[in-house]
C-alpha cells in the first residue's frame, strides 16, 4: 500500500462540498481509500491508527484541510491525487461561470427575454418565489420540494387563473420545446407529449420512448402530490389541455403514482374530452375506468411507451420488446443456494422502485418497502431490511439535507454492501439514473463496492447476483453505452428496463418457476 | 455605492456594531450561503435569505453568494451607513427586523420530557441519523472506508461515554474533560464538535438540572486548541447559551410542546443545517436532555 497526503492551508470548505469531493475522491481509480477533512488533533489520531498517516499530516493545524490517498502501488499515487485535485479546480471553476445573477426574479424578468422561470430554493422560500414567477407571467419549474399543501394548491390556483403551467413542486423532471430540465434524460424531438406526476417515471417514459426511435415533444412535470385529493389534479388538467392544443403534440401520455380516486374521476373526464388519443400508465390504475374513458391503458412504462410510439404511427411488429432473457433466469436460479431467496432492490428512482417492486409483487407477498402504500408491507424500519425488500433512496428520509442520490450516491453505497453481505439474499437491484442534473458517472461509483462485494460473496462459496438498469439514452452526457459496459465489465446483469428488474429478479430467486 | 438590504440581525451584534463605529473586520472564510468575518477575537457571519437567523449574524436579500458582491473583500467597515463591504456595497439595516433570541427555561413538569425525547430519538433512529450514532456502529462497519469505519466507531464510543459521564456528574468529571470528541470527524465542522455543541447549548439554560458550567469554562479554551476557528466559536456560543433560530425553536418545542407534528417539523428544521451538523447538533442536544431527565422524576 501506498500514501500520500497533501495539506491545503487555511482552507475552508463547507460541509457539503467537502462531502461531495470525498464520495467522489473515494471512486478515483486505483483509489483504495482517501480522506478528505480538517486537520485537527483527533482527526490526524484516527489516520494514524488507520496506518495512514505520513509525515506531512503531523504539520497540519486546525484550520488546514488534509487530504490523504492510499493506493495500491507507488506509481499510481501521482494520477490518483491530481484527480483528487481536479475535484476542487473544478468545484472553483463552478463558481466561475459566466452566468449573470439577479437579486430577484422580478429583476431578471426585466432583463432576460424568457417565459419560464426553475426555482430550487429552500422550501421555506420556494413558494415566495414561485409566486413572484407566476405574477410576472412566468410558467414554473419548482424544484424545491418542503413546500406546504395549501402553497401549492394556491399557486397552481393561480397558475391556472393566469394561463401558465406551475410544474411542481417537487418537480424532477420537465422537457419543454426541447430543452430538458432538471433531471430529464436528453431525448429526441417527436410527437408524444407527457404529463407526469412522477419524475423518474416520466424519465422512464420518455426514454423508452426513443428507445423505440421515436421522440417527445413537451414533457410537463405536475409534481407528485399533484392527484392528490387536496390539489385535485390541477396541473395534469391543465397539462393535457395544453398538449391538447400543441400542434407538435400528437399522443399523449399521463403517468401517476396512484391516484385518488375522484381525482382520477377528474382527468378520466378530461381525457374524454380529448381529440388526441391518451396513454394512461397510473400506477396500480383502474383498467376498466381508463378504458370507459377512452384512454389506452398501460400497466407500466414500457406498454405505456409501446402503446404511445405504436398511436403516434410505428409498426409494433417492427420494435425490439427485449424481451426476457428465460436461459440467463434458469442458470441464475441454479447458481442461487437453497437460503438465498430474498430480492434486495436498492432504488434511487421512486417509481423505478415502484415498477420494479409491482413486477414482483404479482410472484411474491411478503414485498417490503419504505415506500409501500400498504401500511401492512410499510417497513417499520427502513435502516433494516426485511423479506424482499426494495428502498427509494430518494425518499424525504434519506434526502433531508443531502443530496438526491442521483447526485450523492454514498448512503446507497452503505446499504448495498450490508444487503451483499447477507446470506439470505440472492439479488440485489440498482438502478443508475442518467440525465441534465445526474452524477456525472453514477455506475463509476458504485464500480469499487459491486467489486468488492462479487468477491466477498465468492471467498464465501456464495453467488451474488446483481441486476442493474442504466436509465438513459445515448445522447445523454454520461455515456449509456460506457456506463453498460461498466456493469458488464463488473459480472452484473444489464436489465432494459425497470419493469424487467422487477420480472428478472422474481425469476431468479424463484426455484419453482420454469418458465420466468 | 449600492445598498444590500438586511432581512434581519442579530440585535447582540447590532449592539456592538453601533460601539465599532469606523472599525474594520477581516475576512476568515466564504461559502455559498456564509462569509464569515473576524472582528477582534470574535466571528460575524453574513448570510443568504435561505438561511436561518444565529448568533452574530446578519442575513442580508440574496439567495447565495456564488458571486459574493462582485469578489469577498478581505476587509469590512462598520460606518454610519451600515456594514461597507469594498467601495462598491453597503449592507444597510436601518429597516431590518432585529432578531433577539428568547433562552428556554427548563420545566418544572417535565412530563412532556420523556414523550418527545423518544419521538425525536426514533425519528432520528428511522432516518439513520446521525449515521455513526446508533447501536450498529459498534458492531458493523459504517463506513465506506476503513478510515470512516474508525472515525464512525470512535465518535458512537465518545460520545455514549460523554453521556454516561454526563449522567454521573460530578462523579465522572474526568471522563468529561478528557473527552475525544473534539476535531473528530468528517466535515468543516467535524461531528464530534456537532455534538457538543448540542450538549452545550442545552445545558446552559436556566434551571437545567446538570451543573456543566465548571466543563464548559474547560471546553471553551479546548475548543480553541482542538478544533478550527468556525467550530470553536459555534461551542463557545452555545456554552452562553447561543445558537441558531432553529435551535432554540426545537429546543423549546421538545420541552413544552405537546403535539408531534410541531416537534418534528422543528426538528426537521435543525437537520437542514450543514450536510450532517443538523443531525449532530440535534443528538447532542436530545442526549443531553434525556441525560437530565433521568436524574429529574419531579412528576
Amino acid at each position: 500500500m501506498s500514501i500520500r497526503a497533501k495539506i491545503k492551508k487555511n482552507t475552508y470548505l463547507d460541509s457539503i462540498s467537502l462531502m461531495s469531493i470525498s464520495t467522489q475522491a473515494n471512486n478515483i481509480e486505483h483509489v483504495k481509500q482517501a480522506m478528505i477533512g480538517m486537520g485537527t488533533d483527533m482527526n490526524k489520531e484516527v489516520i494514524e491508527n488507520v496506518g495512514m498517516t505520513v509525515d506531512e499530516i503531523k504539520k497540519a493545524t486546525t484550520g488546514d484541510l488534509i487530504i490523504v490517498i492510499q493506493t495500491d502501488k507507488e506509481d499510481q499515487l501521482d494520477a490518483a491525487m491530481e484527480e483528487v485535485e481536479k475535484l476542487f479546480i473544478r468545484k472553483e471553476d463552478k463558481s466561475e461561470t459566466k452566468e449573470k445573477t439577479y437579486n430577484s426574479i422580478s429583476s431578471a424578468v426585466e432583463d432576460v427575454d424568457s417565459n419560464i422561470a426553475v426555482i430550487s430554493v429552500n422550501g421555506l422560500y420556494a413558494a415566495r418565489e414561485a409566486r413572484e414567477a407566476l405574477n410576472n407571467d412566468l410558467h414554473v419549474m419548482l424544484f424545491s420540494d418542503n413546500v406546504s399543501i395549501e402553497d401549492e394548491v394556491e399557486l397552481k390556483k393561480l397558475a391556472h387563473e393566469k394561463g401558465l403551467l406551475m410544474m411542481g413542486p417537487d418537480c424532477g423532471t420537465a422537457i419543454i420545446n426541447n430543452t430538458g430540465l432538471c433531471f430529464a434524460n436528453k431525448v429526441r424531438k417527436g410527437n408524444i407529449g407527457i404529463v407526469g406526476a412522477s419524475g423518474t417515471g416520466s424519465q422512464e417514459l420518455s426514454v423508452r420512448i426513443h428507445d423505440f426511435g421515436y421522440g417527445i415533444s413537451q414533457l410537463i412535470g405536475t409534481g407528485g402530490r399533484d392527484l392528490s385529493k387536496e390539489v385535485n389534479g390541477i396541473m395534469m388538467v391543465d397539462g393535457i389541455r395544453a398538449l391538447e392544443e400543441a400542434p407538435d403534440t400528437e399522443v399523449i401520455v399521463l403517468i401517476s403514482k396512484p391516484p385518488e380516486k375522484e381525482v382520477e374521476k377528474k382527468v378520466l373526464k378530461e381525457v374524454n374530452k380529448s381529440k388526441k388519443p391518451v396513454v394512461i400508465w397510473f400506477l396500480g390504475g383502474d383498467e376498466e375506468s381508463i378504458q370507459a374513458s377512452k384512454g389506452h391503458y398501460a400497466k407500466g412504462s414500457k406498454e405505456a411507451a409501446i402503446k404511445a410510439v405504436v398511436l403516434a404511427g410505428a409498426d409494433e411488429d417492427s420494435l425490439n420488446k427485449h424481451s426476457l432473457n428465460l436461459p440467463l433466469i434458469k442458470e441464475v436460479q441454479k447458481k442461487l443456494k437453497p437460503e438465498q431467496k430474498y430480492i434486495r432492490g436498492l432504488f434511487t428512482g421512486g417509481t423505478l422502485c415502484d415498477e420494479a417492486m409491482l413486477a414482483a409483487k404479482e410472484y411474491y407477498e411478503d414485498m417490503y418497502s419504505n415506500i409501500s402504500k400498504d401500511e401492512k408491507y410499510q417497513l417499520e424500519d427502513s435502516g433494516k431490511s426485511f423479506h424482499h425488500t426494495f428502498i427509494d433512496f430518494g425518499s424525504d428520509e434519506y434526502t433531508d439535507g443531502k443530496p438526491h442520490p442521483m447526485i450523492d450516491p454514498s448512503a446507497r453505497i452503505d446499504r448495498f454492501m450490508e444487503e451483499a453481505a447477507d446470506p439470505k439474499v440472492g439479488v440485489i437491484l440498482l438502478d443508475f439514473v442518467l440525465g441534465y442534473g445526474s452524477h456525472e458517472d453514477p455506475v463509476g461509483a458504485m464500480v469499487p463496492a459491486i467489486k468488492e462485494a462479487k468477491e466477498k460473496a465468492k471467498a464465501e462459496g456464495r453467488h451474488l447476483e446483481i441486476i442493474g438498469y442504466v436509465l438513459g439514452t445515448d445522447e445523454d452526457r454520461q455515456n449509456l453505452k460506457a456506463q453498460n459496459d461498466k456493469l458488464d465489465s463488473l459480472g452484473v446483469t444489464l436489465s432494459s428496463s425497470s419493469q424487467n428488474l422487477g420480472l428478472l429478479a422474481r425469476g431468479f430467486v424463484n426455484k419453482e418457476e420454469n418458465n420466468g | 455605492m449600492q445598498k444590500v438590504s438586511a432581512l434581519s440581525i442579530d440585535n447582540e451584534l447590532l449592539k456592538k456594531i453601533e460601539k465599532s463605529n469606523g472599525s474594520a473586520a477581516v475576512l476568515h472564510s466564504y461559502f455559498k450561503h456564509a462569509v464569515n468575518y473576524l472582528h477582534g477575537d470574535e466571528m460575524l457571519a453574513i448570510v443568504s435569505a435561505p438561511i436561518d437567523n444565529a448568533v452574530s449574524t446578519i442575513r442580508v436579500s440574496k439567495e447565495n453568494f456564488d458571486k459574493f458582491f462582485l469578489n469577498p473583500s478581505k476587509n469590512i467597515y462598520f460606518t454610519d451607513l451600515g456594514l461597507q463591504i469594498n467601495e462598491d456595497w453597503v449592507i444597510d439595516w436601518e429597516e431590518t427586523e432585529k432578531w433577539q433570541e428568547e433562552k428556554a427555561i427548563y420545566p418544572k413538569d417535565t412530563r412532556l420530557l420523556a414523550e418527545n425525547i423518544s419521538l425525536v430519538k426514533e425519528n432520528l433512529r428511522k432516518q439513520s441519523k446521525p449515521s455513526w450514532a446508533h447501536e450498529k456502529a459498534v458492531n458493523k462497519n459504517i463506513g465506506s472506508n476503513t478510515f470512516e469505519q474508525a472515525m464512525n466507531r470512535l465518535l458512537y464510543m465518545e460520545t455514549e461515554k460523554m453521556f454516561k459521564a454526563i449522567e454521573n456528574t460530578p462523579k465522572k468529571v474526568n471522563q468529561l474533560n478528557e473527552t475525544k470528541l473534539f476535531g473528530l470527524g468528517k466535515g468543516l465542522t467535524p461531528s464530534g464538535d456537532d455534538i457538543l455543541t448540542g450538549t452545550c447549548f442545552v445545558s446552559t439554560i436556566e434551571n437545567f438540572p446538570i451543573n456543566l458550567s465548571e466543563q464548559q469554562k474547560l471546553w471553551k479554551k479546548t475548543a480553541k486548541e482542538k478544533t478550527n476557528l468556525i467550530s470553536a466559536t459555534a461551542i463557545y456560543q452555545a456554552c452562553h447559551g447561543r445558537g441558531r433560530e432553529s435551535m432554540h425553536e426545537f429546543l423549546k418545542a421538545v420541552l413544552f410542546s405537546t403535539e408531534p407534528e410541531v416537534v418534528l417539523n422543528k426538528l426537521e428544521k435543525v437537520l437542514a443545517i450543514g450536510s450532517s451538523s443538523g443531525s449532530e447538533i440535534a443528538w447532542g442536544m436530545i442526549r443531553t436532555i434525556e441525560s437530565a431527565n433521568k436524574l429529574t422524576h419531579n412528576y
